[in-house]
C-alpha cells in the first residue's frame, strides 16, 4: 500500500515536472517536507504550511523562508504529527539569496 | 495546461492514501492503552477529516481565490475520539500570464486519546509569466 502510494505520487510529480519543464525553462521550485512551491519567469509564489512560509521568485531574485512551524507534539500527550515528518530538502531555513543582476 | 491540472489532481489523490498508510497507532503499553479505551466509552472511536482544494487561474490577467475550512471533527472538549486523523491538501495554480491565484485551507480538529495523525501537502505554482501564487495551509489539532 505504501509502495503503491509512493508510486502514484512519483508518477504525478513526474508528469507535473515534465509538463512544466517542456514549456518553461525558468520555472524555479522549492520543496519543503514534500510541499512544492514553484514560480515561473518574472512570477512569484509564497506557500505557508502550518506557520512555515517559503517564497520563491521565478527569476531567481529572492528565495526566502521563515517561520519554524508548530512543535512536533502540540498536545503534549505523546501523539505525533505525520505532517511534520519527512525530509526538508530545501536550503537551510531563513536563507536569503541576494538579487542577481539581470 | 489540462495535463498540469490532472497532474495536480493525481498528486492530491495520493495524499489521503499515504496518510492512511502512516495513520493508525502503534501499541506501546497495552495495559495502559486498554485502560484509556475503557475510560473513553461513549466517545467516538475515531475521527477523520480530509480537506482538499484545487484553485487555478488560467486566463491571462485572471484572478482566482479559494478559502476552505474544516472545523470540529468528532468528539467535544470533554469527549475526544480514540484516534484522530486529519488531512489537508491543496493545489494552487496561477497558470496564465499575469494571473493571480490565492488559496487558504484551514483544518482544526480534536486530538485523539491514543493517537493523532496529521498530514499536510500543498502544491503551489506560479507558472505564467509575471504570475503570482499564494497558498496557506493550516492543519491543527489540539482542541
Amino acid at each position: 500500500m505504501a509502495r503503491c502510494s509512493a508510486a502514484v505520487l512519483f508518477a504525478g510529480l513526474s508528469v507535473l515536472l515534465c509538463d512544466v519543464s517542456a514549456s518553461a525553462a525558468t520555472l524555479r521550485c522549492r520543496s519543503v517536507n514534500g510541499n512544492l512551491n514553484c514560480a515561473g519567469s518574472g512570477g512569484a509564489s509564497c506557500q505557508s504550511v502550518d506557520g512555515r512560509t517559503v517564497c520563491v521568485s521565478g527569476d531567481g531574485a529572492v528565495v526566502q523562508s521563515f517561520g519554524a512551524g508548530p512543535a512536533a507534539d502540540m498536545a503534549g500527550d505523546g501523539t505525533t504529527g505525520a505532517g511534520l515528518q519527512g525530509r526538508d530538502d530545501a536550503a537551510p531555513d531563513r536563507a536569503v539569496t541576494p538579487l542577481e543582476p539581470q | 495546461m489540462l495535463r498540469l491540472s490532472f497532474a495536480a489532481l493525481a498528486l492530491l489523490a495520493a495524499v489521503p492514501a499515504a496518510a492512511q498508510d502512516r495513520g493508525g497507532m502503534h501499541t506501546n503499553n497495552a495495559i495502559s492503552e486498554l485502560g484509556q479505551i475503557e475510560a473513553n466509552q461513549g466517545c467516538p472511536l475515531s475521527s477523520t477529516s480530509v480537506t482538499v482544494g484545487v484553485n487555478k487561474a488560467t486566463a491571462f490577467g485572471s484572478s482566482a481565490q479559494q478559502q476552505l475550512g474544516s472545523f470540529g471533527g468528532g468528539g467535544s472538549s470533554t469527549c475526544r475520539p480514540l484516534v484522530s486523523t486529519q488531512v489537508v491538501a491543496g493545489a494552487n495554480l496561477a497558470l496564465g500570464g499575469r494571473s493571480s491565484a490565492g488559496q487558504a485551507i484551514t483544518a482544526l480538529g480534536p486530538n485523539g486519546v491514543l493517537a493523532t495523525d496529521t498530514y499536510t501537502r500543498g502544491t503551489n505554482l506560479g507558472y505564467g509569466a509575471l504570475s503570482s501564487a499564494n497558498q496557506r495551509l493550516i492543519n491543527q489539532t489540539g482542541r
